[in-house]
């Protein structure tokens, strides 16, 4: 009986996906940053399935943070999509909290199928500030993602797993630690000479 | 004489051909008319072969845009073609006949029959090289008559003429033209009357409407006239005057309707008229607004000195053109992906929109990235500059050319007024 129900659930998930469907997904790397100052994070696409089709043509990807403890400070873009700017078009537009990540390529479908030979690949390297202040902790989450194949067709995301940022803990400086140990070797001798 | 005309016709066609192969390189492709074939017996009046100009013309490059029809045949000496064609009064009636050898040797006439079968103009070498071609605005409405026969037939019986040539008959006929207001007060962007487009003549849904208006224009003078353009719908606008442009200079601009100039045109329609060819209405810009002036107003304010009467004939296209051409170039290179790429996020302005490639109202990189598939050059290379592949200077042969063409015929004029 256990037996019959395993084949009928194997064949229910069967239908629910799609013969050659992909499980296209994407991530910030590292997902966990410990950062007091500048610091850069990868977005990444994963499950494209390596060389052949499909491939990606293009995204938009828009990522969300706190602005009062993190600053967008700038992008650099992969060469999954061509070289910028002559075999890709590249940009970001900013808005308050929000980074939107945006690329066309604007090589032929067999280029790229050739240039993303990897089933994960680097498409930005997006750059932060921590702001001083009171937060310390916050997020880099995935707001609206489009994903286009190689002929200007949606790819499906089914996962976007952001990444979580927090501040160092705050290291004394070495001064201090000098001042202090002079400080108490001065002690010390006071009180043996004392004794 | 004769041998001494046609020599001088080959020399010019050679140099036709060499800007035409120019020309050809860098023109956009046009919609080519359904040909009609000739069919014999239609060597008479009482047997001409009956020809529907129901389709759209909507290439400029000779005659204007209108309704109307495409002839294949041929003649043969002692033959003559007639053909039939219903019109109604006011229109405006293009006839052109057009060889392979561009009139080089071939030497067709043409002879225009009003309803009552009277022959009421013909022509022999008003087209390039010894090609015919007519202009007239139809005096009454009912079934008139075109006859093509060779050089010599002045009665269109096929009696006298040795000329063997197979031949294109283009037949246009564009809507009654409306008149300029009177006294003249559209002198100006502001002050611009608008465009007839009433009663069916102008449709603004549909392609292939046409409207025509008449004007004048007087040294100092400019005409400007404003049409509503549907977004992504393209307008072509031509200007003919009294004699094919042999001898009046206009100049024509169409601006948006923020008063930016689109195109400016001065001799790319027949002889030295001017003529603008599927302009793609920019986004934002509900209307076009024309400007009608003559030779070396380059600012469109009234500073020249030339004087004629136009017709102004300006038809609606296909909506979009081409999706993806978002300059309106018709060519997708990087400068159009670039445009996509700045608008994602964006409505589209409709549903004719060239960044809206998938058609979903909404512009996206999936439409950038679907109309880099259209791009004419590799990587979306940016649009080639002119080349003639040669050492470039050949390019100037038409210029030169119409140059010397154009102070023969001034001089022949003013030679007939003293």
């Amino acid at each position: 009986m256990k037996a019959l129900v395993r084949l009928c659930l194997l064949l229910l998930g069967s239908t629910l996906v799609p013969v050659g469907a992909h499980a296209v997904s994407l991530s910030l790397v590292p997902a966990t940053i410990t950062a007091s100052g500048a610091f850069s994070v990868d977005l990444v696409v994963a499950g494209l399935g390596g060389s052949g089709p499909p491939s990606l043509g293009a995204f938009d990807v828009k990522i969300g943070f706190d602005s009062s403890f993190l600053d967008f400070t700038g992008a650099s873009f992969g060469a999954v999509l061509g070289a910028v700017p002559l075999e890709a078009i590249a940009g970001t537009t900013t808005g308050i909290g929000l980074v939107d990540v945006a690329e066309i390529s604007l090589l032929a479908p067999a280029a790229l199928d050739a240039l993303q030979s990897a089933d994960s690949f680097t498409l930005a390297t997006l750059s932060f500030d921590v702001l001083p202040g009171p937060v310390t902790s916050g997020t880099l989450g995935f707001g609206a993602t489009t994903l286009s194949d190689a002929f200007g067709t949606a790819l499906a995301v089914t996962s976007a797993t952001g990444a979580t940022v927090s501040v160092s803990p705050a290291v004394p400086e070495p001064a201090a630690f000098v001042v202090f140990a002079v400080g108490f070797a001065i002690a010390s001798r006071a009180r043996r000479g004392a004794r | 004489m004769r041998e001494r005309k046609r020599a001088s016709g080959a020399l010019l066609a050679i140099l036709l051909a060499i800007g035409l192969a120019v020309g050809l390189s860098l023109a956009p492709a046009r919609p080519a008319l359904a040909a009609v074939p000739e069919v014999e017996p239609n060597g008479t009046l009482a047997t001409a072969q009956p020809v529907v100009p129901a389709q759209t013309l909507l290439t400029t490059a000779f005659p204007p845009p209108g309704s109307g029809a495409l002839v294949t045949g041929s003649v043969a000496p002692g033959d003559v073609d007639y053909f039939a064609f219903d019109l109604a009064a006011g229109q405006l009636l293009t006839v052109a006949v057009v060889t392979d050898d561009e009139g080089a040797l071939a030497d067709p006439v043409v002879g225009l029959f009003d309803p009552t079968g009277a022959l009421v103009a013909t022509d022999d070498d008003s087209g390039p090289g010894f090609l015919p071609a007519l202009r007239l605005v139809v005096p009454t409405a009912g079934t008139w008559k075109v006859a093509v026969s060779g050089f010599g037939d002045v009665h269109f019986d096929g009696s006298i003429h040795s000329e063997t040539f197979s031949y294109r008959l283009v037949l246009s006929a564009a809507p009654p033209a409306s008149t300029e207001p009177s006294p003249d007060h559209n002198g100006s962007f502001a002050t611009a009357d608008a465009l007839p487009v009433g009663g069916g003549a102008f449709d603004a849904v549909a392609p292939g409407g046409v409207t025509v208006v008449t004007g004048n224009i007087t040294a100092g003078d400019v005409d400007y006239w404003t049409v509503p353009v549907p977004p992504g719908r393209t307008l072509t606008a031509a200007l003919y005057d009294a004699d094919g442009g042999a001898l009046a200079d206009p100049v024509l601009r169409v601006l948006s309707s923020s008063d930016t100039s689109l195109r400016n045109d001065d001799d790319s329609g027949p002889g030295f008229l001017p003529e603008v060819a599927s302009l793609t209405a920019p986004t934002g810009s509900p209307t076009l607004t024309l400007a009608v002036s003559g030779f070396g107003d380059a600012t469109f304010d009234g500073s020249h000195d030339e004087s004629f009467g136009y017709q102004l004939v300006v038809a609606l296209g296909p909506s979009g053109a081409m999706v993806c051409d978002v300059n309106g170039d018709h060519y997708v290179d990087s400068t159009d992906i670039n445009a996509i790429f700045a608008a994602r996020g964006q409505p589209a302005s409709g549903s004719t929109d060239p960044r809206d490639a998938d058609r979903d109202g909404q512009i996206t990189v999936l439409d950038g990235r679907a109309c880099t598939l259209q791009c004419g050059s590799p990587n979306c290379a940016p649009k080639p500059a002119a080349s003639c592949g040669l050492v470039g200077l050949e390019a100037l042969a038409p210029v030169l050319l119409l140059t010397w063409r154009r102070r023969r015929l001034r001089a022949a004029a003013k030679g007939d007024t003293r």
